[in-house]
């Protein structure tokens, strides 16, 4: 059994790694002890491709798929970011 | 699945996050939009806008995950 150094990133922190992760946003220091951790974590590393396959099915919904109350929502937030820029 | 149906249960996942998840994650899953453009749309920091995007986007595995485990 290896004994666990201060710098091995345990689960929780790792999950919570997932999204800097995948928008590039890690130190290279950080990402490697990230991927050092998914190298021997099959449970983080299902975490990481489930959070790949929800992105992507996100991104299966078109624009014109959103409800008309989220539509609203999002033509209102557009309303106001161009009243601000002028 | 349909494609029309999964389209409502996405939509249905969506209902559940709170308002400010829902938006990072449906301006940058869905419309596409850069961080940059969403912080500037939202009027929201960089580090708000990861937070936000790490939060919905959990949520929206955790609801995937149950959903597909209901299915098996």
């Amino acid at each position: 059994m290896r004994l666990l150094r201060v710098r091995d990133l345990v689960c929780q922190q790792a999950v919570e790694l997932v999204t800097d992760y995948l928008e590039g946003r890690l130190s290279r220091s950080v990402r490697r002890r990230f991927e050092t951790h998914l190298a021997d974590c099959p449970h983080c590393t299902e975490y990481l491709a489930q959070m790949r396959a929800t992105i992507s099915l996100t991104g299966r919904l078109a624009p014109e798929d959103l409800s008309p109350p989220m539509r609203d929502e999002f033509v209102e937030l557009y309303r106001r970011w161009k009243s601000e820029q002028q | 699945m349909q494609a029309g149906e999964l389209a409502d249960r996405i939509q249905a996942w969506m209902d559940e996050l709170p308002a400010r998840q829902r938006q990072v994650v449906i301006l940058r899953d869905v419309e596409e939009m850069s961080s940059e453009e969403v912080c500037a749309v939202l009027a929201i920091s960089d580090a708000n806008q990861r937070v936000l995007l790490h939060r919905g986007r959990s949520r929206l595995r955790q609801l995937f995950e149950d959903e597909f485990r209901e299915v098996r």
